[in-house]
């Protein structure tokens, strides 16, 4: 009993106990509060939110196929110009395909690439960047060559030269942009693994008899799990960017498949008479783009511990 | 293992640490610990006392087994640490740090960092473990309520208090205490002591408790172990090294000691007026030569050689026997 009496004396210093846990809400609650007040994350959640929904439900929600082609009804304006039709609302491309439909089969194709491209990139930069800041000396060096070395790499020429000898696939471009974006999750990781590293509890956990594996995988990357997050985020809209390039080239997703970069690049050869056919899709991309960074953002600081009101 | 052994010995243990980087730049080698002869009885309480930089850190990691000595060797019940299974010196030996806020995990519950020994060691099933959890708390005076917060949400005694409950969770027989209350404030401080005082009757445990603070070691200690610069100067029970001490330094540390009477105002340090010096480079002779009020020709010149009566532990030309000779 004796302890127990301390304990609470300890915390008597004008607050009962209940008063004291009012005072230090748990880690997730203060998250809770800060992200209902965060603007950014609402509206960038929001339209990121909406896409997926978009891209997972597109064949209940697209009103046509997005392959049908017409050629009757061809190159008709979106309902704000002249002739359009409510039928399609964003109008048709050359070959008469519903804009929309295409559109929102475009999302599948954008955020599969961007999710799996930074997951993948995610996992293998965040291991070699643990292990390195982690065990240091010989490893660490080998570590930052290889770093170094992808930083030494032109990113979209490697893309293009590989997607060309291997063809265009989903899976191959997921491929290539994860071997092409890790760096950044092995430069951030391996600095805060570094800092983590001669921190008390790792000694603890050390003392404890932890093998190394699990020290990284158990104390060390729990404290990651925000800086990853947020790179993550930064990555897939640079990796739904670098797929749009890729695509806009003639490298990416091969027709009829509907990328949103692809439609951009079809919608060329009518840039002059029908400038939605590219502006819309460049649109998406860009308010996707943006809206990947503004919950990236948000993220970081609803989970940063000095957090931002 | 042998049962009349000291539970742990250090035997001759140094350890140097290569200083500076880089291709161009030449190594220095910082000798953290120096030719520490000690043992530990089964028990008792051993002080490690010192400034800051004295290698009293170096040396609880090398206790631990965290870090290899450079030189000497570390005996656990008589068998070298070296070839111990790190497992198993876990189970016996177990630390708590100085600074709680940097030694809990801020992304664990308390449930988890308690529950790490255990669940490394593969110690019962996830309830009984749990329970353990809940047994041990109650040990060290936290409140079941806590045991899924996170370290943020707890106070500083707390923290420490945790801290304390992990190493005790596997029942280790020594507890290796690095500065336990030296972040503390001065009311908490008095209860960690006092928790640490009470566990060590209650489960019989041996600790080593190091410290800057000899108010607290004058508490909680049965032998102590002076250091200086990384060489044990002076190593006795606590009544002979607080009552009667012999080398100058210790004597110095012990005037340098705060009252809590605001009468008597600031202890004279006259003794001590130079600073302490580069570990990198240190003084030639006995290391405290430059700092000592007692300080002969020969102590520039060579260092001492240690002296063991009873023992009691000295380094110092004054107690040499060189010296008695002349």
């Amino acid at each position: 009993m004796a302890p127990q009496d301390q304990a609470t004396s300890q915390t008597a210093n004008g607050f009962t106990a209940e008063e004291f846990e009012v005072e230090a809400p748990s880690p997730r609650e203060v998250m809770r509060r800060r992200a209902k007040r965060h603007f950014g994350l609402i509206i960038g959640g929001s339209v990121v939110s909406i896409t997926v929904v978009c891209a997972v439900f597109a064949p209940l929600i697209a009103p046509f196929d997005p392959y049908e082609q017409d050629l009757t009804r061809r190159l008709i304006n979106p309902v704000w110009g002249e002739g359009g039709t409510w039928t399609h609302p964003l109008g048709t491309d050359g070959f008469g395909r519903d804009l929309l439909s295409r559109l929102i089969f475009g999302a599948q194709i954008s955020l599969t690439i961007g999710f799996f491209a930074a997951s993948i990139a995610a996992v293998v930069g965040s291991i070699i960047g643990m292990i390195g800041g982690y065990f240091g000396g010989r490893v660490d060096a080998v570590v930052m060559y290889l770093i170094n070395s992808k930083l030494a790499l032109p990113p979209i020429l490697v893309a293009l030269s590989v997607v060309s000898v291997f063809g265009g696939t989903i899976p191959v471009l997921i491929a290539v942009l994860a071997a092409l974006f890790w760096d950044r999750y092995a430069v951030v990781t391996r600095s805060v693994t570094q800092q983590i590293r001669n921190q008390d509890f790792i000694a603890a956990a050390q003392a404890a008899g932890c093998s190394n594996a699990r020290i990284i995988l158990s104390e060390v990357l729990p404290n990651l799990a925000n800086q990853i997050i947020v790179i993550a985020s930064l990555e897939m809209a640079v990796a739904i960017l670098v797929e749009a390039v890729l695509s806009f080239f003639g490298l990416g997703v091969q027709p009829p498949t509907p990328s949103w970069g692809l439609m951009v690049s079809e919608g060329r050869d009518f840039m002059f008479f029908k400038p939605y056919l590219i502006t819309i899709p460049g649109l998406a991309i860009f308010v996707l783009v943006i809206a990947i960074n503004m919950m990236g953002d948000g993220v970081r600081d609803i989970t940063a511990p000095e957090g931002r009101n | 293992m042998n049962a009349d052994a000291p539970v742990l010995e250090c035997r001759d243990v140094s350890r140097t640490f290569m200083i500076g980087k880089g291709p161009f730049v030449q190594k220095r080698p910082l000798r953290a610990v120096q030719d520490v002869s000690l043992s530990i009885e089964r028990g008792e309480v051993l002080a490690v006392v010192g400034e800051s930089g004295c290698g009293k850190t170096t040396l609880a990691k090398m206790l631990l087994g965290l870090l290899p000595p450079s030189g000497g060797e570390i005996f656990f019940e008589g068998v070298p640490l070296s070839s111990v299974d790190r497992q198993a010196v876990s189970r016996r030996i177990q630390p708590v740090f100085q600074d709680p806020y940097s030694s809990l995990n801020p992304r664990k519950t308390l449930a988890s960092i308690i529950g790490l020994p255990l669940e490394v060691h593969k110690i019962g099933t996830p309830d009984e473990r749990k329970r353990r959890v809940e047994e041990i708390m109650e040990l060290v005076g936290l409140p079941r309520r806590l045991l899924y917060s996170y370290p943020s949400q707890l106070s500083g005694g707390q923290r420490q208090r945790v801290a304390i409950a992990r190493a005790l969770a596997i029942k280790p027989e020594i507890l290796v205490c690095d500065e336990p209350t030296s972040a503390l404030d001065v009311s908490v401080q008095a209860q960690i002591l006092n928790l640490l005082q009470e566990l060590r009757e209650e489960l019989n445990l041996t600790y080593v408790f190091i410290s800057h603070n000899l108010a607290v070691v004058e508490h909680m200690s049965s032998r102590v172990a002076v250091m200086y610069l990384g060489r044990l100067i002076e190593f006795g029970t606590a009544a002979q090294v607080f009552d009667d001490p012999k080398h100058p330094y210790t004597s110095a540390l012990l005037d340098s000691v705060l009252t809590p009477e605001p009468q008597y105002g600031l202890p004279e340090i006259t003794t001590m007026g130079r600073e302490f010096p580069n570990p990198l480079n240190p003084p030639s002779g006995c290391a405290f030569h430059p700092r000592c009020p007692k300080a002969m020709d020969v102590c520039s010149q060579a260092q001492p050689q240690p002296t063991d009566e009873n023992g009691r532990l000295l380094e110092c030309h004054l107690y040499g026997e060189e010296t008695a000779a002349a």
